[in-house]
């Protein structure tokens, strides 16, 4: 198999892989406990976390653990309570696990805002402007698209919301492993990410909080309620195996950051010159330019994405984003720069990563013109 | 050490607002704490006294410690080193925190080190004023 689909998961490394493993069998103990496993559990935790914080250049007080970037997103929108007088603003484009819990805010009596976007997936820092009101409680714009690449431009938007005094939330669990060093120079309040985009273990993420929003916020308020983990902001007893692999996960990410994400560009650029070469009719859905550079959006007319798929089943890639492929309507982001729901369904999605290769890229993009032209042969 | 923390309570009541990190909830002082859900730092008795609680003293224990490295050094950073039992393992971090983001000069480590005198075995864990201090937002 080639895999083409870094944007739904990326494979956990190896290394990672041996130290959940023997992380899971050496720190067993429970982290909370008053006893010396428990106490080995708690630093293994602890120095997972100040490994995590250095690397960020943020706080051990900023950086709470989740079960992953869904948790994150909900924990951030729960901090808000619902009412007419609490308004939040959003995008068009989000991921699911942010828009569905903007939209629960507004069963519950919120009052929300649904920024459209652009024709590439930009939004505009005028319209966030215009849609803020006095009780904008939260604005959260996504750091970059995890369905057409978008890297939308955090710096304005936050320079608006900062004016109107608004806490600004991102959705970075795609833009955190190449598009963000410190994240204390990333112009949110409030970040979420997680460890599987990183070839780290799955079920693990985080929220960073600042402190500044903490300070203003008096406190942090905590979407679950039980123990005492994370300062009991965010109880239940931590996945010890997954934060030390997450961690682990982060600084080999940090280590080849620059090379990688020229490396993968140059793959991108590769599959698209190939594919355009034989069909000259294709289109991206991407934007060229400010796009996470492994995530290539295109659009073959007239083909249906999914039939194209089967028809090569040793690439692996995907229509719209993994996420709502199950739920058979048209991805949402597409629809949301102005496809139809036909140019949506013609519409593939290929992430390149760590481990593809060149000759992958090629042999992927000529399987897939082949195909392209039997399916318009047909 | 409980004298000293009382006294610090004495004059806290006085002036609630010379600390801030500190508040009055009943007959509670909390400390307002990043690593614990609840942290009590002290209890006002039927006379209206305070009554220092271990976070607070193992707090002013380390400002003391700490006051008598700067005096017999100079160097701009501090280690203490802190050699406890398992079963206090929360009080003493609870003072680590009381004391990191309370009174911390700055440049400040306390490394507790969880010793088993029986087997000899040990946990340490590093805390600095970097990571628990309070920086103005
Ligand atoms: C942008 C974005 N946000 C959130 C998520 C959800 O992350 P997790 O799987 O860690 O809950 C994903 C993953 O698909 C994503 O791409």
């Amino acid at each position: 198999m080639i895999y083409l689909d870094y944007q739904a998961t990326t494979p956990l490394d190896d290394e990672v892989a041996d130290l959940v493993d023997s992380a899971g069998r050496r720190f067993w103990a429970n982290p909370s406990s008053p006893h010396m496993a428990g106490m080995r559990s708690q630093e293994a935790i602890e120095g997972a976390r100040r490994k995590m914080v250095r690397l960020l250049g943020c706080r051990p007080r900023e950086l709470f653990f989740t079960s992953g970037a869904t948790e994150a997103n909900n924990w951030a929108i729960s901090m808000v309570k619902a009412s007419q007088e609490h308004h939040i603003i959003t995008t068009a484009i989000e991921h699911k696990s942010m828009l569905d819990a903007c939209r629960a805010f507004q069963r519950g009596g919120g009052d929300l805002t649904v920024l459209p976007v652009d024709n590439k997936g930009f939004v505009n820092p005028t319209e966030v402007k215009r849609a803020i009101k006095p009780t904008t409680r939260l604005v959260s714009v996504m750091a970059a698209n995890n369905e057409i690449g978008s890297v939308q431009p955090i710096t304005d938007i936050a320079s608006v919301t900062g004016e109107a005094g608004a806490p600004l939330h991102s959705d970075a669990t795609q833009a955190i492993g190449y598009l963000i060093e410190d994240i204390t120079q990333y112009p949110a309040d409030l970040v979420s990410f997680s460890s599987h985009k990183l070839y780290g273990p799955k079920g693990i993420g985080a929220l960073y909080i600042s402190d500044k929003f903490q300070t203003s916020n008096k406190g942090v308020p905590s979407l679950l309620h039980g123990g005492g983990q994370e300062g009991g902001k965010r109880p239940g007893t931590q996945n010890l195996p997954a934060i030390v692999g997450f961690a682990k996960a982060l600084e080999l990410s940090r280590a080849a950051l620059t090379d990688e994400r020229s490396r993968v560009k140059q793959l991108k650029s590769m599959f698209l010159d190939l594919l355009l070469s034989h069909h000259p009719d294709i289109m991206t859905n991407s934007p060229q330019e400010l796009c996470l550079p492994n995530c290539l959006n295109i659009r073959i007319p007239g083909l249906d994405a999914g039939e194209l798929m089967s028809a090569v089943p040793h690439v692996a890639i995907s229509a719209g984003s993994a996420c709502n492929s199950n739920d058979q309507q048209p991805s949402h982001v597409l629809m949301a720069i102005g496809l139809s729901a036909a140019e949506a369904r013609s519409s593939l999605r290929i992430g390149f990563g760590r481990t593809t290769t060149p000759e992958e890229t090629r042999d992927a993009a000529l399987a897939i013109s082949a195909a392209v032209s039997l399916m318009k042969a047909s | 050490m409980r004298n000293r923390s009382a006294r610090f309570l004495k004059r806290w009541l006085k002036d609630m607002d010379s600390d801030e990190s500190l508040r009055l909830e009943g007959t509670e002082i909390l400390f307002d704490s990043d690593l614990y859900p609840k942290v009590i730092a002290g209890a006002v008795n039927e006379a209206g006294a305070g009554i220092p609680r271990c976070p607070l003293i193992v707090s002013e224990y380390l400002d003391l410690s700490f006051k008598r490295l700067s005096a017999s050094r100079q160097r701009s950073s501090r280690v203490v080193f802190d050699f406890n039992r398992v079963a206090d393992k929360d009080k003493v971090i609870k003072g680590t925190e009381m004391y990191l983001a309370r009174k911390s000069q700055g440049q400040e480590a306390v490394v507790q080190v969880f010793f088993d005198a029986k087997t000899h075995d040990f946990v340490s864990i590093p805390y600095s004023s970097e990571d628990l201090g309070r920086r103005a937002a």
